[in-house]
């Protein structure tokens, strides 16, 4: 077992890293006097990893889609009880999500932290999958797939996704269709789960009021010494180009809404940190509350304060993106593009750009009373590969107004854009998808 | 463990307070201030409209854009104003938040320059020719609030529920009144709002925070202990009325889901059960072991999310849930059968144990933040004697069987509201 404590000088604060001899890297940030204690079980299984092998396979397999979140629910049911009542024994509430990239088993308690970490480590270890118990979450998965079909900004996101790329599954609905979960059978689940569920593939992130001592010796009793099984997770080979350029759709909303966001190359793990950073900064620099943009288009009742900013980055995806409502979206995408090249030869202002950074540093200083954030923050940046928790902070200190216009030069390519639209019902032209 | 300190700004009588909370483990600092006042139909557009007004501009400040560049300045400090209600009252809130001074990294003192600008905002309103600005450019704000409710659903489904529930009574008409109040408010409106909300609103005023300065403290008494004051708001929280039979309501939309809300309502206020009634919610349905989430969810799969939510103010009981339209009978007669089944105390004894932790543990996670434990206090501000989370604890503790299953029997159906797809 290696342990190391990790130290950002600049805010005054650690954690400790731990590389357990079961493969695991475990975390911890300690929270001194805080009640809730805050522990994520997290692996690198997403939405996005559909065709997958490893040294034991012959070759790739492709699976279903939304089969990562399908195995998120059916790992809460054990051969022998429901691990909600065992939590509920402790006083702990539990949950888990599923995201492109991730999947992540989590609880908050305030008592009973050992009883509940044993919980947490033993029933993510103990699949149980069977025809009928499979069977039974198409029904609730299915509502929760049309939950968030009647929901008009998910409708939008996954358009405007589907506009970018024209493969990466990160154009579909991480829950899947109802179509594709009615093709997932046990086998397939455990396929999976012995896939991406190796403990080299996975970390354990905790924050609160905790006892290291006491984690390592649930650890050293609970896990499962695993191989590496080296996994390969691949994505369809995806065009630089945009895929559409334009689409729309209608559905019951009260004024058009729409996503533009812009086809960026991806990230390597390395500079994970450093880039999503630069492109918040950057987007920010173009349109945020303060930017002669937001209030061109505010005065001129373009846009309204739905508008925000957003970098929507992971494993092989990269998209700065804007969003909103608007009664002409057509002409906020000009008045963007306008900007975008308008910036590119003036420049941005040194003042806004120090404000933004020091913006950027309040959010993140904002997390750290939270066992909740910092646990996350933890479990992304080790199944991120982002280096350190202390990456954006640093970071964003090192970056100049230089590196900037480098960013946008080389990302905001206006020509590789696409823009997805929801018009209301009443005022579409028609109800189908173009 | 924090300490908490309450003071009245001029006399007891001008209904003006100001409560610090301070806890050096905080990182964050969390500054409240909170305008109460009755909710009426005729000002519902005017009242709503002045949270919009007052929210991102100030004499100091009067142009959006040099208003969010001073809140960047002040490290992204967040500065908001809401509307919500309050039973037959609502609230005109002002939530500002920004890092503690000791993270400044040039010694600024950030929550007294917080406080600055929100005394700026209510003190001191961007103003032209006897006017509010931008009255127009914020009317448009509200008018799309208004109507883009249509945008969620679920959020949809239960204000349309709630039209039903309390039709006849204050609640019974939308906190921001319809598009049509929007348009007809005129600056005079406002202004008369304005002059409305400064005098006769109840005034609480929060900071939680590592720590507080002198300078903070005085500005608060400065300003506040000014205003004048005349006939100030008390309270008197009235249960929603009994209806003589349950009504039902089902409209159709472009929805890929049905969205159902029940209601039950109870006839006596909720704040003097409120221990009863947590630890009731707790078990019927707000945990992943209670019975709509172990039956309706789980064993009939029937939805993905069952919820149950009380109105305290109004002593209402709202189930609401997701689910396709040929289920929906189905998923009713559950829901009312597990509640038969509490009336009848035919549930787990293990069920109230573990609500109770459940409980508990949510109270002593509180004191973690600053803006969890400011709702606390501003909670517990309109009724009874004002006790700690722990305090709270103990009195949950006593909650009995027979108490669950008395209150289970004192719900009476009031409304079911079906909204439903069109090929549904």
């Amino acid at each position: 077992m290696q342990r190391e404590v990790i130290t950002n000088e600049r805010i005054g604060e650690s954690y400790v890293r731990i590389m357990h001899d079961s493969g695991l890297e475990i975390l911890i940030w300690k929270m001194p006097d805080f009640s809730l204690k805050h522990a994520i079980f997290g692996t690198r299984y997403g939405s996005v990893n559909t065709t997958f092998k490893t040294k034991d396979d012959a070759d790739f397999v492709t699976v279903p889609e939304g089969i990562a979140h399908y195995l998120e629910h059916k790992l809460f049911e054990n051969e022998d009880t429901d691990v909600f009542d065992l939590y509920a024994k402790t006083g702990a509430i539990g949950n888990a999500y599923t995201s492109f990239d991730k999947t992540c088993y989590l609880f908050s308690c305030t008592d009973n932290f050992g009883d509940t970490l044993r919980i947490l480590l033993d029933f993510v270890q103990k699949p149980y999958f069977t025809e009928e118990t499979v069977a039974k979450e198409q029904g609730i998965i299915g509502q929760e797939i049309k939950m968030y079909e009647d929901n008009p900004d998910w409708r939008l996101f996954f358009g405007m996704l589907s506009g970018i790329y024209h493969k990466n599954p990160v154009r579909i609905n991480i829950a899947g269709t109802v179509e594709s979960i009615a093709q997932i059978t046990p086998e397939l689940l455990y396929r999976c789960y012995y896939s991406f569920y190796n403990l080299h593939n996975m970390c354990l992130a905790i924050a609160g009021d905790v006892d290291e001592d006491e984690i390592i010796s649930i650890c050293d009793e609970l896990l499962k010494k695993s191989e590496d099984k080296e996994l390969v997770s691949v994505v369809p080979e995806e065009p630089d180009e945009v895929a559409v350029k334009y689409a729309e759709q209608t559905f019951e909303v009260a004024n058009p809404m729409f996503s533009y966001g812009f086809k960026s190359r991806p990230v390597d793990d390395s500079e994970f940190s450093r880039v999503c950073a630069l492109s918040d900064i950057t987007i920010s620099l173009l349109a945020d509350e303060t930017s002669p943009l937001y209030k061109k288009m505010y005065d001129m009742g373009l846009i309204n304060l739905e508008f925000a900013t957003e970098t929507f980055a992971g494993c092989g995806f990269f998209v700065p993106c804007f969003s909103g409502e608007s009664k002409d979206p057509s002409k906020v995408r000009e008045m963007i593009d306008e900007e975008i090249e308008r910036r590119k030869k003036t420049g941005f202002e040194a003042d806004r750009f120090e404000n933004i950074k020091k913006s950027y540093y309040g959010s993140l200083i904002r997390h750290l009373g939270n066992a909740d954030s910092l646990a996350t923050i933890l479990v992304n940046s080790s199944l991120g590969h982002t280096g350190n928790a202390f990456s954006s902070i640093d970071a964003v200190a090192d970056i100049t107004l230089d590196d900037v216009m480098d960013f946008l030069n080389e990302r905001f390519d206006i020509n590789n854009s696409s823009m997805y639209v929801i018009k209301p019902r009443a005022s579409a032209d028609s109800g189908e998808e173009s | 463990m924090y300490t908490i300190n309450t003071v009245p700004i001029g006399a007891a009588k001008r209904g003006i307070r100001l409560t610090t909370i301070i806890d050096p483990k905080f990182k964050v600092s969390s500054i409240q201030v909170c305008f109460t006042f009755p909710r009426v139909k005729e000002t519902a557009a005017a009242d709503s409209l002045l949270a919009y007004i007052l929210e991102d501009t100030n004499s100091d400040y009067p142009d959006m854009t040099l208003f969010n560049k001073r809140l960047s300045e002040l490290y992204g400090a967040s500065l908001s104003t809401s509307n919500r209600s309050v039973g037959n009252y609502r609230e005109l809130l002002f939530s500002a938040g920004t890092i503690s001074d000791k993270y400044a990294l040039d010694g600024e003192e950030l929550s007294y320059e917080l406080m600055k600008m929100i005394c700026g905002c209510i003190f001191e309103p961007a103003m032209q020719d006897g006017g509010f600005t931008n009255i127009e450019l914020k009317r448009n704000e509200l008018i799309d609030d208004i109507t883009s409710v249509i945008n969620d659903k679920r959020s949809y489904a239960l204000k349309q529920a709630a039209m039903m529930i309390y039709e006849g009574e204050p609640s019974g008409y939308p906190l921001r009144g319809e598009v049509s109040d929007a348009k007809a408010v005129t600056n005079d409106d406002l202004i008369k709002a304005y002059n409305r909300l400064l005098e006769t609103a109840r005034i609480e005023i929060f900071f939680a925070g590592s720590s507080v300065s002198q300078k903070f403290i005085q500005l608060v008494n400065e300003r506040f202990s000014s205003i004048r004051r005349t006939d100030v708001c008390s309270f008197s929280f009235a249960p929603s009325a009994f209806k003589t039979e349950v009504r039902e309501k089902t409209e159709t939309l472009d929805v890929v889901q049905c969205k159902m809300v029940l209601a039950f309502k109870h006839g006596e206020s909720f704040y003097q059960r409120e221990d009863i009634i947590t630890v009731f919610a707790a078990v019927y349905g707000r945990l992943p072991t209670s019975l709509l989430f172990k039956n309706v969810r789980e064993k009939m799969s029937l939805c993905y999310y069952c919820a149950v939510s009380p109105s305290w103010s109004k002593a209402v009981f709202t189930v609401d849930s997701g689910l396709e339209a040929v289920n929906t009978e189905t998923a009713k007669n559950e829901i009312l059968h597990q509640l038969d089944l509490i009336k009848k105390g035919e549930f787990a004894d293990d069920l109230i144990d573990q609500a109770k932790t459940f409980i508990k543990s949510s109270y002593r996670v509180t004191g973690d933040s600053p803006s969890s434990v400011i709702s606390w206090y501003l909670d517990r501000s309109y009724y009874g004697p004002v006790d700690t989370p722990e305090e709270h604890s103990r009195v949950i503790e006593k909650v009995t069987k027979e108490d669950i299953i008395a209150f289970a029997n004192s719900l009476v159906l009031d409304s079911v509201y079906l909204l439903k797809g069109a090929e549904s």
